[in-house]
């Protein structure tokens, strides 16, 4: 007994040095970036305690504003020019905590500053929000700066973030599209025309960059880093990561075997559990879904008990971080090309965790993208929490079996009346094409160059 | 594991090719225990995928029977077993949710269908008749339905005739030529032909992600005869083992629509038809030309010799030689329907990804002859373990979505529910060719979701 718990302390501990591992390399990359770091992209969590006996009063209300998210005074969340996309969710469901408001933001730059942004442009509607939450100081209705204060005391860390185009801020994918329109017009005129006839390639490139530089509409910006330097730096950070992965993975491997046996012998433990009955469904997720090209997930469920699992966990966040700051940067989260923005949140002292993503197309080809492609990295951060189909050896099992992760899914969707997000039709690859485009219509190709580029229009 | 082929119903294995007459019925129940009755005397006639003896002559008639969830309610099936039942078979294909998915909107909402729609009597059984000869298909329903309906406890809510007059749908392409072959049942295989695993066609089976798909249970104490197997996982009695999901959508296609639209694309200055530029277009539209020859083999010009040859016009992958879509484009219907190798993160993962979401076709074409008015189409019907995961799944995902492929606003330009406003984007070198403003050109115009129970499911809703 005392044993495995100095066992257990000392895996603690590893846990530990991984995470401070990841932290310093996070940093160390960012250094390295003297570039570009103020429009980096964030994400913001607030977690605020709701009045119980304004609950209902919330609820309706966010209904209301979710219902007309562009025409509303109060709120008026597509003036703020750094928001890509925010979303109010209550998480009131389980009577044993305290009802909760979220408010996952994924905006340009600090917080600080997007609070600030957010206070300033949308005070209303904070106010009224906010007015039902506890802790709530009433003099911030007209005190912008109090309205900052309060927020900023709401907000919670993210163990880990994921990015679909990094680098890009909000102005420079929505000069992107237009460039990308602009083009589209002018092809259109020219073939009308009949002036790209026996052109090649490079011919039309040069047609158009012409166009745009002298009659064009829109003035193309140019990306802090371009797609390609993303793709390199993705490759550098992933050798690099070997390279101090190795060592310190063999570094660890005596607490790496104790730590498998104590997973083993855990998840035997779940296997054997019976298939709990299922959970109701909101009815109301499924009016919500396929109004637009994009769509919102929420995924909330508790933590299995106990500190190990608690810690595999947090160990799991951390290592998903670091992989998506330093190699999955290239728009795509372990082979989904579809997601804009994702984070998990641990919560009430790491007893519950809350999965957001704004991703494109429908529930269905998103949970099947989960399957197909990604069910390794997230059966080992939901192989940790309660109903999940059981995990094998840390990352099978689990989310390959699609019926059981469908129906696990659907049953802890979090129903979110309030989503707003700055481009609802455009999809992660229509964004990264049009920013490729834009990037390098410009500049000198070649010939096959720019016939892979203009291939993309 | 064998298929157990003497209990699944003969439309999942066969397409009836021999049989052009077909003659669906959709009744609804008004007495229960005389429709029980019509049921058991039904059963020696329901036609399952058995193997035919060698000395056995073709069969010239066929019979296959479905229900929907209203239809199992209404045959006594109590709410815990409708509830065993996939979500999208308990709503039915005219629900909100469903019509959202399947673009059923607007021209093709519900309210306005013939048959299965809100304002429509509701639809519990539905008949599927099949023969080699109108008169063969006259006796046939004369033996199971006119003969019988007096006493049978159904109503008759709505009759779709069938008649296939050649192997080309109403546009007059070549259809049926890409069919997945199921793994297990006999037959020869083209080259080219996915073999699928059953159990993304018939349940309790092992599907395509190496598990069986969920099974429909009832509870043993309805079982008193003993018919149905009991299902290990729940240890419930299998109701569903050896049955199915069928969809059926009967589908207006807008011919001459069509053709007009391709025609004003394609004419020249002087507002004379090019003939060969419309062949084209039209043929970039489908994915294949008229013959059924694919583009992807043969970009420039029809090939009739390679669409009539069922071991060259389906042995093909995008790819290798079409990667960009220059010959077959990415928006087009056959690579929508079936995208092959093209699909994220890389060919072979896409072919592994592509087979999730296949579908046996059984469609049968009709037409239509009203005062001064025809209407031609098809009665689509496809077989699918899952419907939210292949038939809803490729309609939503593949053929509706305007960003399939990285495009930005094309949905297919042949069956999606496309209203004008979207475009037809053709790759080409050195920059793609762009059509706007594409209408609609199939129009659902009535349809239901269907479960196909295997023969002792069957039996066991004769002795309920």
């Amino acid at each position: 007994m005392k044993g495995s718990r100095a066992n257990l302390a000392f895996y603690c501990r590893n846990i530990l040095v991984i995470t401070i591992f990841t932290d310093f390399y996070l940093l160390w990359t960012r250094a390295s970036r003297k570039d570009s770091l103020l429009m980096k992209q964030d994400a913001t969590t607030l977690i605020t305690r709701i009045q119980p006996a304004k609950i209902e009063d919330l609820s309706r209300l966010l209904d209301k504003y979710g219902a007309c998210i562009n025409g509303n005074n109060a709120l008026c969340l597509p003036s703020l020019p750094s928001l890509h996309f925010a979303c109010w969710v209550m998480v009131t469901q389980n009577p044993d905590y305290p009802p909760q408001l979220m408010l996952e933001a994924n905006h340009d730059g600090t917080s600080e500053n997007f609070l600030a942004e957010l206070s300033r442009q949308a005070q209303a509607g904070l106010h009224a929000i906010y007015s039902h939450c506890e802790g709530y100081p009433p003099t911030a209705e007209t005190d912008g700066l109090q309205m900052t204060r309060f927020l900023h005391t709401q907000m919670v860390s993210c163990p880990a973030f994921y990015i679909g185009a990094p680098e890009q801020s909000l102005e420079s994918i929505r000069n992107a599209i237009e460039v990308r329109e602009e083009i589209e017009r002018f092809l259109e005129a020219e073939e009308k025309a009949g002036r790209l006839q026996e052109l090649d390639a490079l011919q039309v490139q040069r047609r158009i960059a012409q166009h745009l530089e002298t009659n064009g509409a829109v003035k193309p910006q140019i990306s802090p880093v371009t797609l390609e330097e993303q793709k390199s730096r993705a490759h550098t950070n992933a050798i690099g990561l070997i390279l101090l992965g190795i060592p310190l993975a063999l570094l660890l491997l005596p607490a790496l075997l104790v730590f498998y046996i104590v997973l083993r012998m855990h998840e035997m433990q779940d296997a054997r559990a019976t298939v709990p009955p299922p959970l109701p469904i909101d009815p109301r997720l499924f009016n919500k879904e396929d109004v637009f090209i994009q769509n919102h997930l929420t995924t909330f469920v508790d933590v299995k008990p106990g500190i190990f699992r608690k810690w595999t966990l947090k160990g799991v966040l951390a290592i998903v971080n670091l992989l998506a700051k330093t190699c999955f940067i290239t728009g795509s989260l372990g082979g989904i090309p579809t997601i804009h923005f994702a984070r998990w949140i641990l919560m009430d002292d790491d007893r519950r965790l809350m999965f957001f993503s704004n991703y494109d197309g429908s529930w269905a080809s998103y949970l099947g993208d989960f399957v197909d492609k990604a069910n390794y990295g997230l059966t080992a951060i939901w192989g940790n929490t309660d109903r999940f189909p059981p995990a094998v050896n840390l990352f099978d099992g689990g989310a390959k079996h699609i019926e059981a992760f469908k129906q696990w899914s659907r049953e802890h969707n979090l129903y979110a009346a309030l989503w707003y997000s700055a481009y609802p039709n455009e999809t992660l690859l229509n964004i990264t094409n049009a920013i490729t485009v834009r990037d390098a219509i410009g500049k000198p190709l070649s010939q096959m160059e720019a016939e892979i580029l203009l291939q993309r229009l | 594991m064998m298929l157990e082929l003497p209990d699944i119903q003969g439309i999942v294995t066969a397409g009836y090719g021999q049989m052009p007459h077909a003659r669906f019925l959709c009744l609804q129940i008004q007495d229960v225990l005389l429709a029980k009755a019509w049921l058991q005397a039904r059963l020696p006639y329901v036609t399952t995928s058995s193997r035919r003896a060698h000395n056995e002559p073709k069969p010239k008639t066929a019979l296959n029977l479905a229900l929907t969830s209203d239809g199992l309610s209404a045959w006594g099936l109590p709410h815990e077993t409708l509830q065993t039942f996939s979500r999208e078979f308990q709503q039915g294909m005219a629900h909100g949710e469903r019509t959202k998915v399947l673009g059923d909107t607007r021209d093709c909402d519900p309210t306005l269908w013939q048959f299965g729609g809100m304002t429509n009597p509701p639809i519990h059984v539905l008949l599927m008749l099949y023969a080699t000869s109108e008169h063969e298909l006259n006796e046939l329903t004369s033996a199971h339905w006119t003969a019988a309906a007096g006493t049978s406890g159904l109503g008759l809510v709505f009759q779709q005739e069938s008649y296939r007059r050649s192997v080309n749908e109403p546009f007059g392409f070549r259809d049926g030529i890409s069919q997945p072959a199921i793994e297990g049942t006999p037959g020869n295989r083209d080259p080219g032909q996915d073999i699928i695993k059953a159990g993304e066609f018939i349940l309790g089976y092992v599907n395509e992600y190496g598990e069986p798909p969920p099974m429909p249970t009832v509870s043993a104490s309805l079982d008193s005869a003993g018919v149905l197997d009991t299902d290990k996982q729940s240890g419930q009695k299998a109701f569903g083992l050896n049955g199915t999901y069928l969809v059926l959508r009967k589908l207006s296609q807008d011919v001459e629509g069509f053709w007009n639209f391709v025609e004003k694309q394609t004419c020249k200055a002087d507002g004379t038809s090019d003939i060969s530029a419309r062949e084209l277009l039209a043929a970039k539209m489908v994915g294949r030309w008229r013959s059924g020859a694919p583009l992807t083999l043969t970009p420039e010009k029809d090939d009739p010799e390679l669409g009539r040859d069922g071991e060259r016009n389906n042995d093909f992958t995008f790819m290798e030689s079409d990667a960009q879509g220059f010959g077959c484009p990415i928006s087009s219907h056959i690579r929508r329907a079936n995208p092959r190798d093209t699909l994220q993160p890389n060919p072979t993962r896409s072919r592994v990804i592509a087979n999730r979401h296949r579908l046996v076709r059984r469609g049968r074409p009709y037409e239509e002859n009203g005062k001064g008015t025809q209407e031609e189409g098809i009665v689509f019907i496809a077989i699918n373990a899952d419907i939210q995961r292949q038939f809803e799944f490729v309609q939503q995902t593949w053929l509706n979505s305007p960003k399939f492929g990285g495009l930005v606003d094309c949905k297919d330009p042949l069956t999606s529910d496309n209203d004008g406003t979207g475009s037809l984007v053709l790759q080409r070198n050195p920059v793609r060719k762009r059509i706007e403003g594409l209408p609609r050109f199939v129009f659902t115009k009535g349809g239901g979701y269907f479960f196909l129970p295997g023969m002792k499911a069957l039996k066991f809703l004769a002795n309920l």
